[in-house]
């Protein structure tokens, strides 16, 4: 075979319209006295790095901290979990990895 | 977190910004906010870990402050099209292919529209008929492009309801494909084929787990992989694994019925003997279980048993499934001792547990909920952990030629394997 030939795509198309509506990003205006949640997702050293970014933003903004973990590494956090770091927080820092 | 209104910035590892950024597409957050670090200093903590936080501190604010401009939902793919066009021949196809990180870096078949063709028409469905939407790509898996995946793994036709099976099975809520395909941690489908089409299409019951010289078992595995690279994440996210390993492009098998003592494993979940049926499970790098001065029943079983309570793997952190692939010898001298699966069970349940005090403290922090309230971590330091929080738990096959060999398929924390009859 020379001269040029067709293939079939082999990676699956992500439809344009994926289902629901995009999430409208919040913005954070001040930094001052900012309620900030913490969300540890379990990995090695999530927390001691948290702690450390948490204690810088005291330090510098004094914000408060919120520092909360979840149950297991490889699962989404639960639903009431997220509900407390949003009624209690301005914004959020999660980590390490996905 | 930000469908709450809460600005959030997700702090990840370099080598996971393409999966960070597939699942914010599919969560519908395609300017997902990221603060990129570096993985390893991320996971050795120490002081470089307070510079890289206090570091970071800049960039979190920066990103906070980024608004509501970028409010689209998922971004499409239609660029890519549905056909590509090769200048050449094979090798040039081959080239191509491989520069846009479609393949897992060894000779595929170039998929042209003759031969997925002749793959969708084995399937009895239509080529654009969706047979799953997966996490974190989200993108519609059709049997077309199964069928073009198949074609590049060097599959034939007749697999065909096999991988659109074992792709509705990887749907299942409980398989957490997300999870399988993100990770850092060495995981990978083992796919188990039941009933009258192993033969059908000539998979291997014995010999050989790892597929030499068996077309079927080699290449079912594969497609597998590469429709985990080409349909479910983002083209060129090909493993987020710390390490890998080669059982995830070639375990796929099927039991060994006719050297088995008991009932094939598709019939123990409830199906009849005369369906074909496909079960997906994700595990951990197969172990050998395999000490050839043990020839008793109580002895093979005890080396399964020691080969898994260990403290040292995460399955055993929380609630996970395990899979036992005894080699028929294992099995037979299993079952003249008297033992049925669910005697094996039993015995593995009971007798070979591991000690509390054999896990660090701060591992014990990690357990499941179940393990806190039944082996607190400042009483009991005399007790024993079962190997499995659920007895059936436990999965049990029969697969393989002679020898004195079996494996342990060690599963993963809230992982469930799904068994589904094909259609």
């Amino acid at each position: 075979m020379s001269g040029g030939f067709e293939i079939i795509n082999p990676v699956a198309q992500v439809p344009a319209n994926n289902e629901g509506e995009g999430v409208s990003r919040g913005r954070v205006n001040s930094t001052e006295g900012l309620r900030v949640g913490l969300l540890d997702n379990g990995m090695p050293h999530a927390g001691d790095f948290l702690n450390h970014i948490g204690h810088a933003f005291e330090e510098r903004y004094k914000t408060s901290l919120l520092m909360r973990r979840k149950s297991y590494t490889a699962r989404s956090a639960g639903g009431e979990l997220l509900d407390e770091i949003a009624e209690n927080c301005d914004a959020a820092i999660t980590g390490f990895g996905v | 977190m930000e469908k709450r209104g809460i600005p959030t910035i997700a702090v990840v590892g370099k080598g996971f910004e393409k999966a960070a950024r597939s699942f914010g597409r599919a969560y519908k957050l395609p300017e997902l906010r990221l603060l990129l670090v570096d993985d390893t200093v991320a996971h050795q903590g120490g002081d470089e870990l307070l510079q890289l936080a206090v570091g970071g501190v800049d960039q979190v604010v920066e990103e906070w402050g980024k608004g509501a401009g970028d409010t689209n939902g998922s971004a499409s793919q239609e660029e890519w099209g549905e056909t590509l066009i090769v200048e050449g021949g094979y090798l040039d196809a081959n080239q191509l292919l491989l520069e846009m990180e479609l393949t897992d870096g060894l000779p595929v078949i170039p998929p042209t529209p003759e031969l997925v063709e002749q793959f969708v028409a084995a399937s009895g469905r239509s080529g654009s008929e969706v047979i799953a939407r997966l996490m974190p790509l989200m993108g519609n898996i059709t049997v077309d492009r199964i069928a073009a995946n198949a074609v590049m793994a060097g599959c034939t036709p007749n697999v065909m309801p096999i991988l659109v099976t074992a792709i509705q099975a990887m749907g299942a809520e409980e398989y957490r494909v997300n999870h399988v395909v993100t990770t850092a941690h060495t995981l990978f489908p083992l796919i188990v084929v039941n009933g009258p089409i192993a033969g059908e299409i000539g998979m291997s019951d014995g010999r050989d787990l790892s597929a030499e010289g068996w077309r079927p078992n080699a290449t079912i595995a594969r497609a597998m992989r590469l429709l985990m690279y080409n349909c479910m994440s983002e083209p060129g996210l090909h493993s987020t694994t710390c390490q890998g390993h080669i059982g995830k492009v070639a375990d796929a098998i099927t039991e060994n019925v006719a050297h088995s003592p008991w009932e094939p494993f598709h019939v123990e979940m409830g199906f009849r003997e005369s369906d074909s049926v496909v079960t997906v499970m994700t595990v951990e790098p197969l172990q050998m279980v395999d000490d050839h001065s043990a020839v008793s029943a109580q002895g093979i079983l005890a080396n399964f048993g020691s080969q898994m309570a260990t403290s040292g793997n995460r399955p055993v952190f929380g609630p996970a499934q395990h899979m036992l692939i005894f080699g028929p010898s294992h099995a037979n001298k299993a079952a003249q001792g008297g033992f049925d699966k669910d005697m094996i069970r039993r015995f593995i349940y009971e007798v070979y547990r591991i000690p509390v005090n054999a896990y660090p403290p701060e591992s014990r922090e990690r357990w499941s909920d179940w393990k806190k309230m039944l082996y607190g971590t400042n009483t009991m330091e005399n007790a024993t952990i079962p190997v499995v929080e659920d007895i059936n738990d436990i999965l049990i096959v029969v697969h393989g030629g002679a020898g004195p060999n079996s494996f342990f398929a060690p599963g993963i924390n809230t992982h469930k394997s799904v068994t589904k009859k094909i259609e």
